[in-house]
């Protein structure tokens, strides 16, 4: 088959579409949802601004079929906030001033919410680790890994 | 963009076959993706089907027994492994390697079974498997087939597997109770990086907790394949472990085992000595790891 029919849930919202098999599940994302949170930096693998969470896994979507997300839950930037009410990770990269240009920051808010979802309150050292897939040219890291770091340890105080 | 293909979800072992052997070298396999599709991305490695096989039910799961070791399925992704208790606490080295492959994204979706049959010497999951004494269940249209991971290899990407198999499951024996174990991967930087050198110790040593009783050492980008480092592994049997001298020996023999080449990567000058030096410092690495009761 060259297209099929998926069913997907993205962001609360389910979709029944037919897509081309060729498609990466970030170009569906970006150019058939238009949710171009996710970025293509690469087309690699290698950056991380593709980076999306499926059933609650951080995957590069520019490796991954859309086909192959047929029946998942994906969760993307455009998800994570409730309303007006910023997710706490996202609330905290501004606060701390862990953005720049910004092209790298959703990739790198939906790792950071998998890794506190998966592990709870790691350490600086795992968090280092964890988001090795994570390119940023701006930041050089210090801010994005302590604004993580700081994230978990307010939510694993509450 | 990847270019046009058409795709196939095949719902059995020989369906898959079967449809492996039809597209021959206009199909290709798929599990994960991460090595096809990042390849197919860059506009070589380009094919007319893709035969999805990571939805096989037996090619899922991690079982474990005490008395029949571990089977891991082909699609299981290397980040099952690392967060598995029973591996984490009776194959710790397994984990130590997969947990260096590119990154938690991409071991969410790479799979064990991608990782060996992509062949690359620089594999990280490969040599663990091997000093762990690992098989491969492979199922072809003729049935079915068992074979030692170290005979798995036959030339630069290239495996036992033919026209028609494909790898099931791989298996891995109990270890013993007390045996230390140790990967080491050296590269130029510290994150996503693919080995310029993978070394995989195994030891156990005798009631005395210093003789060497059994040693399996696996080289990972020293030759066109993975190999197990024969020679150097004898010279450790019956040695004391103990004695830093001792172990450091094994750098005038790992080159009889080993003699890696140039590449754009590093010189093989450069790689040799790497060997000399970090083949003995893994092996005190394994040792000092040692279970003890
Ligand atoms: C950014 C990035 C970084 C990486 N870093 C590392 C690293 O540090 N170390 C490392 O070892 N690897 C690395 N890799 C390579 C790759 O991710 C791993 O080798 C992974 O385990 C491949 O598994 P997969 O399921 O994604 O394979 P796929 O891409 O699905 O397949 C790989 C190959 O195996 C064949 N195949 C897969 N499953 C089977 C089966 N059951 N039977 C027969 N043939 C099969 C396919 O036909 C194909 O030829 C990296 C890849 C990327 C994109
Ligand atoms: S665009 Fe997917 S990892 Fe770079
Ligand atoms: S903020 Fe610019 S790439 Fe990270």
């Amino acid at each position: 088959m060259f297209k099929k029919e998926i069913n997907i849930m993205v962001n609360n919202e389910h979709y029944v579409r037919e897509v081309a098999v060729n498609r990466t599940l970030l170009e569906f994302l970006r150019e058939d949802l238009g949710l171009t949170g996710a970025k293509e930096g690469c087309n690699e693998g290698e950056c991380g601004a593709c980076t999306v969470l499926v059933d609650g896994k951080p995957v590069n979507s520019c490796l991954m079929l859309a086909v192959e997300a047929d029946g998942s839950y994906i969760l993307t930037i455009e998800g994570l906030a409730k309303g007006d009410l910023l997710h706490p990770l996202q609330q905290a990269f501004i606060d701390e001033g862990a953005v720049q240009c910004g092209f790298c920051t959703p990739g790198m808010i939906m790792t950071a919410k998998a890794i506190l979802d998966e592990y709870g309150n790691p350490s600086e050292k795992e968090i280092r680790k964890l988001m090795e897939g994570n390119l940023c040219r701006c930041t050089g890291y210090t801010r994005v890994i302590k604004t993580v770091k700081k994230t978990a340890e307010a939510l694993a105080a509450k | 963009m990847i270019a046009r293909f058409d795709y196939h979800v095949p719902a059995s072992l020989d369906e898959a076959c079967a449809l492996k052997k039809e597209y021959g070298n206009t199909g290709i396999v798929v599990a994960g993706g991460s090595d096809v599709y990042a390849k197919m991305h860059l506009g070589d490695h380009l094919y007319d089907h893709v035969i999805d096989i990571k939805k096989i039910e037996d090619m899922q799961g991690i079982r474990w027994s005490e008395t029949e070791g571990l089977s891991l399925g082909a699609a299981v992704t290397h980040h099952e492994i690392e967060r598995h208790p029973v591996i984490k606490e009776r194959y710790d080295v397994l984990v130590q390697g997969v947990r260096t492959i590119g990154s938690l994204q991409v071991r969410n979706r790479g799979t064990i079974g991608g990782n060996i049959c992509t062949a690359a010497p620089s594999a990280d999951g490969i040599g663990p498997l091997l000093v762990l004494d690992a098989s491969c269940v492979i199922h072809g249209l003729g049935g079915e087939r068992t074979v030692p991971l170290k005979d798995f290899f036959t030339g630069p990407k290239q495996t036992v597997l033919a026209d028609d198999e494909v790898l099931v499951r791989v298996t891995v024996p109990t270890p013993a109770p007390s045996y230390g174990g140790a990967y080491f991967k050296y590269g130029r930087r510290n994150a996503m990086e693919i080995a310029l050198l993978g070394i995989s110790v195994y030891l156990e040593v005798a009631d005395d907790g210093k003789t060497c009783s059994a040693m399996r050492i696996a080289l990972g980008t020293s030759a066109p394949i993975p190999i197990r480092a024969q020679k150097t592994e004898a010279y450790y049997i019956g040695k004391d472990l103990s004695d830093r001298q001792v172990v450091e020996a094994a750098s005038s023999i790992i080159l009889e085992d080993a003699s890696p080449r140039n590449s754009w990567r590093a010189d093989g000058e450069f790689r040799r000595s790497l060997l000399k030096l970090l083949v003995p410092r893994t092996v005190r690495t394994a040792y000092g790891a040692l279970t003890r009761e």
